[in-house]
């Protein structure tokens, strides 16, 4: 061995120790940064000429949990749209309310069924009537709201579908740049810093839709979504959807009113069994724009369709097509033409005004003149309907008779049943996609190990600083030996 | 070597959750305590929330319908009132009749007969007496009085015997008149329609068959000191004839007073039954809706402990750092 050569590789250890300690900084510095994957320094031995010559610097890899990283983004797409349908059910279930909320709708339809009951008992009593008036007029009330709040969990989706389009566009552009930054740079050059953005860009795609992620051997990536789309693979795709602005329940997709989705000019299918977005985000907006709402739309409508036929059947008085206590708007309401209903349900015209007649509800709507003040027969009558156990018109819920309250109460459990369902199914993909971020978080930096690394640096420097030290005398001695 | 180990930031996300979930348990636990029910309805009840709402519409239906049998009940328990006292004072009325009768006097017989005539009008106002802003007797029209006033009901029965020149004509023409749906009904009676109350029976009627009969007693015997004209034996005979009457009509008031009395034992059973339908219900409700105190209590107790063993956890780990040791 010559002392020379020696010099040279204590100065190659001296490297990867500076090396191996700038790199500690970096973990250490990105301690708390999110989606930061640690970095280890790769040292090979170096061989020249059949004699060991030190150590070299192979690179810096990302520490990388890619099976993790895949499954916990499946995970992530479905706890998202869990998450959306989960809310949207439960939102609707408390706008509703529950039997024992003073504000419920089971809790307005017995107000009504009470005071009608009461107005029975004393038809001459003003006030009573109004109380059936006012009751009614709060049950018409709430299911307008009810169908103004899902006209409106329609269009916060298609804006959200918007969005998401946005972001997915976006974050496909910003990958493919990448993946040409990380090819062009090629293998010598450290992108570990443009893997992590890379990353960060497809975790903000992840619940977006669920893919998979295909590594390229030239430094890229592909992504391809379970859905059978081709999101990138070399340039990306480009999705596009256009917003509707205001939806009422006439507009579907289903009618050709909304807007499906699209990627490179080809249109998408975003529902049923093969619908092409597979799970995630974007799937649950379109089946809560163009499925969920609607039947939650169509479930009020029954409800209100029954309430307001109940009314008018009961009420012998009218004639045919004369609209009883709660009306479609003014006219009298007819089955067949329930669509919408519950947004348009009013109370009769002649309840409103600066001179409400209440008579009315003594007499009948049908009624030409006010009936004897003690007249009770048609108030039990309406009374007496709204208790009696009927089938609903539209196959909902049981199908089973019942009183209007408890149909109410029937649609009201389809509901709860579907946020419980919907619940559970999140509880189970959350508490997957925590465990997969510990397995990934494994990944990242733990501050006692690089501790534990520096010291190991510290006194691998040492080490390399000594034998310079060391040869650096021999040299000495050897010049001093000389004459 | 390959080192598992577990970064920083993932350990405090660890303890973050753990944090985080106790809180929640924490939240929903004192929402418990504080109102007395459940949390989560929903998840409580499985999402099947049909037997709790038919709860809740009974129970709101029992309210209702417990305040109107009590106020069916007053209303019973006036008309009643009323009945009681018609019967009282048409039964005084044919005593005193009688007694004139047989005492022959001719001031005895006047007596009587203002007696009858004030008699008449007291049954009169009885029969229009009001509960709150309704008239007790007049079936569906209960915003006017049953009968017209008893001045107008008397000078018709006066015009109508004008011409009666015996007792017997009397009665037949009186009798006629009150038995004939044209004269008394059509006449007199204000009201309307019987109204039925179902299971605590059908409204009397100022217009009832048994009223009239007292009523056309009540004026035969009237007649004696509106027609001041008639001689005293035919006056005598009044007396007689129209106590007779009003004697055999206490068997029809007794009868509506048991009807009423009927009415009010049924309103009385059915308020009663409403009363334990109800507490059955209010006990099925809570049953369902209400929390339990005690597991509340555990439930804070143990997330007590659970959070305090986090702190400890918390405090020592983070004192746990090689940083601090390689000082």
């Amino acid at each position: 061995m010559s002392l020379s050569h020696g010099l040279a590789t204590a100065i190659t250890g001296l490297r990867a120790s500076s090396k191996g300690a700038e790199i500690v900084s970096a973990n250490i510095a990105n301690m708390r940064t999110e989606g930061f994957r640690r970095r280890d320094l790769q040292l090979q031995s170096l061989a020249t000429a059949g004699r060991s010559g030190g150590v070299g610097i192979v690179g810096v890899t990302r520490a990388e949990t890619p099976i993790a990283t895949a499954d916990r983004r499946l995970s992530l797409a479905d706890s998202s749209a869990s998450t959306l349908l989960a809310g949207f059910h439960k939102r609707l279930e408390t706008r509703i309310g529950l039997p024992t909320d003073s504000a419920a709708l089971t809790t307005r339809v017995d107000a009504l069924e009470t005071a009608l009951i009461a107005a029975a008992t004393s038809p001459e009593n003003s006030a009573r009537l109004e109380q059936v008036a006012f009751t009614a007029l709060s049950v018409a009330d709430h299911l307008r709201e009810l169908s103004v709040h899902v006209q409106q969990e329609r269009m916060t989706a298609d804006r959200a579908i918007e969005r998401d389009v946005a972001t997915l566009n976006s974050s496909l552009e910003g990958i493919a740049e990448l993946n040409v930054l990380i090819r062009k740079a090629g293998k010598q050059t450290d992108t570990t810093a443009l893997a992590d953005q890379r990353q960060a860009l497809v975790d903000r795609i992840a619940p977006i839709m669920q893919l998979r992620e295909v590594a390229k051997p030239d430094g890229g990536i592909a992504l391809y979504s379970t859905g059978g789309v081709v999101l990138l693979d070399g340039a990306p795709a480009r999705f596009a959807f256009e917003p509707a602005g205001v939806i009422t329940h006439e507009l579907s997709r289903q009618g050709g009113n909304l807007s499906g989705l699209s990627v490179n000019g080809r249109a998408l299918r975003v529902d049923g069994p093969d619908s092409q977005l597979g799970l995630g985000q974007l799937a649950a907006h379109f089946a809560l724009r163009d499925t969920l709402a609607p039947d939650a739309q169509t479930r009020l409508d029954t409800l209100a369709l029954d309430l307001g036929t109940r009314l008018q059947a009961a009420d012998t008085t009218l004639a045919a097509n004369q609209p009883g206590l709660l009306t479609d708007g003014g006219l009298a309401i007819v089955p067949g033409q329930q669509s919408g209903l519950a947004s348009r349900l009013a109370l009769n015209a002649t309840l409103t005004g600066p001179t409400p007649e209440h008579w009315r509800l003594r007499s009948g709507f049908g009624a030409a003149t006010p009936s004897p003040a003690g007249e009770h027969r048609v108030l039990s009558a309406l009374a007496t309907v709204l208790q009696r156990p009927a089938p609903p018109s539209a196959p909902s819920g049981s199908g089973v008779p019942r009183s209007m309250s408890g149909q109410v109460a029937d649609t009201l459990s389809v509901i709860s049943t579907a946020r419980l369902a919907e619940e559970s199914r999140l509880a189970f993909s959350t508490s997957r996609s925590r465990a997969l971020e510990l397995i990934e978080a494994s990944a990242s930096v733990d501050s006692d190990r690089e501790m534990q690394l520096l010291l190991q640096i510290e006194r691998a420097y040492a080490a390399n600083a000594r034998v310079i030290e060391t040869v650096d005398r021999m040299f000495d001695s050897l010049f001093r030996t000389m004459p | 070597m390959t080192l598992h180990s577990i970064g920083d930031l993932a350990r405090g996300l660890v303890s973050q959750r753990h944090f985080s979930h106790l809180r929640d348990r924490l939240d929903s636990l004192s929402y418990s305590l504080a109102s007395g029910r459940h949390a989560e309805l929903a998840r409580e009840t499985r999402g099947d929330l049909l037997p709790l709402a038919g709860i809740e519409a009974s129970i709101t239906r029992n309210t209702t319908l417990l305040a109107e049998v009590r106020q069916r009940g007053f209303r019973l328990e006036a008309q009643q009132a009323a009945i009681q006292s018609i019967h009282q004072s048409a039964q005084e009325t044919a005593t005193r009749l009688l007694g004139a009768y047989s005492g022959q006097s001719a001031i005895g017989l006047s007596t009587a007969g203002h007696d009858a005539v004030q008699a008449f009008g007291a049954m009169v106002d009885a029969l229009n007496s009001r509960m709150g802003e309704t008239y007790l007797f007049s079936g569906d029209q209960t915003d006017r009085p049953a009968l017209r006033p008893a001045p107008q009901i008397l000078a018709q029965i006066a015009d109508l015997t004008a011409a009666a020149s015996s007792v017997e004509q009397a009665e037949t023409i009186v009798a006629n008149w009150f038995t004939d749906t044209s004269g008394f009904s059509a006449f007199a009676y204000q009201g309307g329609a019987q109204r039925d109350f179902g299971l605590t029976g059908r409204d009397v009627l100022a217009d009832d068959p048994a009223l009239r009969q007292m009523f056309s007693g009540m004026a035969l015997a009237a007649l004696v000191s509106l027609r001041p004209d008639l001689p005293q034996s035919m006056q005598a005979g009044l007396a007689k004839r129209s106590g007779e009457i009003l004697l055999s009509s206490a068997t029809g008031t007794t009868g509506i007073a048991a009807r009423i009395g009927l009415a009010q034992e049924q309103a009385t059973r059915f308020q009663t039954r409403l009363e334990v339908e109800g507490m059955t219900l209010e006990r099925a409700r809570s049953g369902i809706v209400a929390s339990d105190p005690h597991e509340i209590a555990i439930g804070l107790r143990e997330t007590q402990t659970q959070m305090e063993a986090m702190y400890t956890i918390t405090a020592r780990l983070s004192r746990l750092s090689l940083t601090e040791y390689l000082r």
